[in-house]
Order: C-alpha cells, then sequence, then structure tokens
C-alpha cells in the first residue's frame, strides 16, 4: 500500500500533507513524527484562540492566528487557513472584534475531527512506505 | 556549521532541524526569544536563522543585539505582508530574509552562501 498525500472529507480533499512530504523527504518516520507536533501545536493555538476569545485580547488573537498559519503552511487545512489567514488580517490593528467569537467558534468545530482524521490516516501508513502523490 | 534557530512554531522548528541536521549542521534550537539571547550570550555561532514574531524578544530586536557586537550572519524568516519589518530588519544588520512558507532547498542554498564565505573566512 503507498501513502496518500490528501486526506478527503465527503470525497473532497480536506487535508493536503504533500509539502510535509517534500519537507520530510518521504521518510515517514519523521512524517508521522511531525504529524504528532501537528496536532499538539494547533490543539494549543486553538485553546489559546478560544481563550483570547473571553478575554477579547486582539494582540493575542493576531500572535497566535499568525503562529497558525505557520503550521498551516506545511500541513495545509483551507478551512482553517482561511479564517486564520482572515483573523490575523483582522487582527493586526489590535482592536477587538465581536465576530471574531464565532469564528473562533467555527475553527474550534472544524478542528474537533481533524486529530481523529489524521490519527486514522497514521494507522493506516504507520509503516515506511513509498509516497503516491 | 554551528547555526542557531529562532522560531515558535514547533512544526516549522522540527521541520528546518530535520533537513539542515541532514546537511550536517551542528544545530541549537530555541523558541523564544529570551531564550536566543541567552544561548548568544553562552555560545559564538557561524549564523543564526530567526522568525521575526517570537515571544518575549522579537526577531527585529535579536538582530539589533546580535549586530551591536558581532558581524554573526542572520537569515530573518518572515511571513506574507511583513515587508515592512524586513526593511527594518535590514536596517539593523540583517544579511538576508526568506518568506515563509517556504523551500527548505531554497534555504540550504541561502546557507551554502554563508557557509562559502564563513569557509574563506578560514582559509585567511
Amino acid at each position: 500500500m503507498k501513502a496518500k498525500t490528501l486526506i478527503h472529507q465527503n470525497d473532497l480533499p480536506f487535508i493536503d500533507l504533500s509539502l510535509l512530504f517534500d519537507l520530510c523527504e518521504d521518510d515517514m518516520e519523521s512524517i508521522l513524527e511531525m504529524v504528532d507536533i501537528f496536532i499538539d501545536s494547533l490543539d494549543q493555538i486553538i485553546q489559546q484562540l478560544n481563550l483570547s476569545c473571553e478575554t477579547k485580547n486582539a494582540e493575542q488573537v493576531y500572535m497566535y492566528a499568525h503562529k497558525a498559519k505557520s503550521s498551516l503552511s506545511i500541513v495545509q487545512i483551507k478551512p482553517l487557513w482561511q479564517i486564520m489567514d482572515t483573523l490575523e488580517e483582522e487582527a493586526r490593528a489590535k482592536i477587538w472584534k465581536q465576530h471574531w467569537t464565532s469564528s473562533i467558534q467555527k475553527l474550534s468545530t472544524i478542528w474537533q475531527q481533524i486529530p481523529e482524521m489524521l490519527q486514522q490516516w497514521k494507522q493506516t501508513h504507520i509503516q515506511t512506505q513509498p509516497v503516491q502523490k | 556549521m554551528k547555526i542557531l534557530l529562532v522560531e515558535d512554531d514547533q512544526l516549522m522548528l522540527k521541520t528546518i532541524i530535520l533537513r539542515l541536521k541532514k546537511e550536517g549542521h551542528d544545530i541549537t534550537s530555541c523558541t523564544d526569544g529570551k531564550e536566543a539571547i541567552e544561548q548568544i550570550e553562552n555560545q559564538i555561532f557561524d549564523l543564526i536563522i530567526t522568525d521575526i514574531m517570537l515571544p518575549y524578544v522579537s526577531g527585529l530586536e535579536i538582530v539589533g543585539i546580535v549586530k551591536e557586537t558581532t558581524s554573526t550572519p542572520i537569515i530573518v524568516l518572515s511571513s506574507m505582508g511583513q515587508e515592512k519589518t524586513i526593511e527594518e530588519a535590514f536596517e539593523l544588520g540583517a544579511d538576508d530574509y526568506i518568506t515563509k512558507p517556504f523551500n527548505l532547498t531554497e534555504l540550504s542554498f541561502r546557507i551554502k552562501r554563508f557557509a562559502k564565505a564563513y569557509e574563506l573566512q578560514l582559509a585567511i
């Protein structure tokens, strides 16, 4: 079985790992380790964004959205990237905007399903295999 | 080369470390600016690669502090839309920059340029 770099949801590409494969030069052991780092890192960021939302801290929203984009440029999940990009851009002025509450809720909802999807993907690719792009 | 890598995003940090170690570099890494300053005070590096937005001490402050006392080359990691900050980094003495998301081969090429200069310096 060959490793797939795209994870689908409802038959549509949802998580794109192709850049991660390139960066890790198709080394499956490294890729699996990076996937775990991504899950931990994004999970913390989403938690911090929720806290920033409770305290209406625009500066923190800017900081965490910016940080998330860094990880999301490697493990590409378009719906998350788009929300983070908008949050970062709007929070650059460091003035709280009420509609961020729903944006951050939407982020959390999308995120909820992702760790499990990635874990399932990991289980099917737990051994080093050649890559199919 | 002995390289200090400063990046607060764990995934970005690990992927860069993985690549640079494969290329034979000796990497010291930090996830915040305060820790980076401590490393700079205690060790001599041949090259510093730093992100701009960092907790406690920014990448720009790191550039300013390093260039006040040394000529250690610095590559700044920036993001799209940070053009003004890049300009500021160059004014403070940064030697090069690379915009995220970047191709690691591109970063490797840039490091090789500094490695050549470093080898020339050693040969003199």
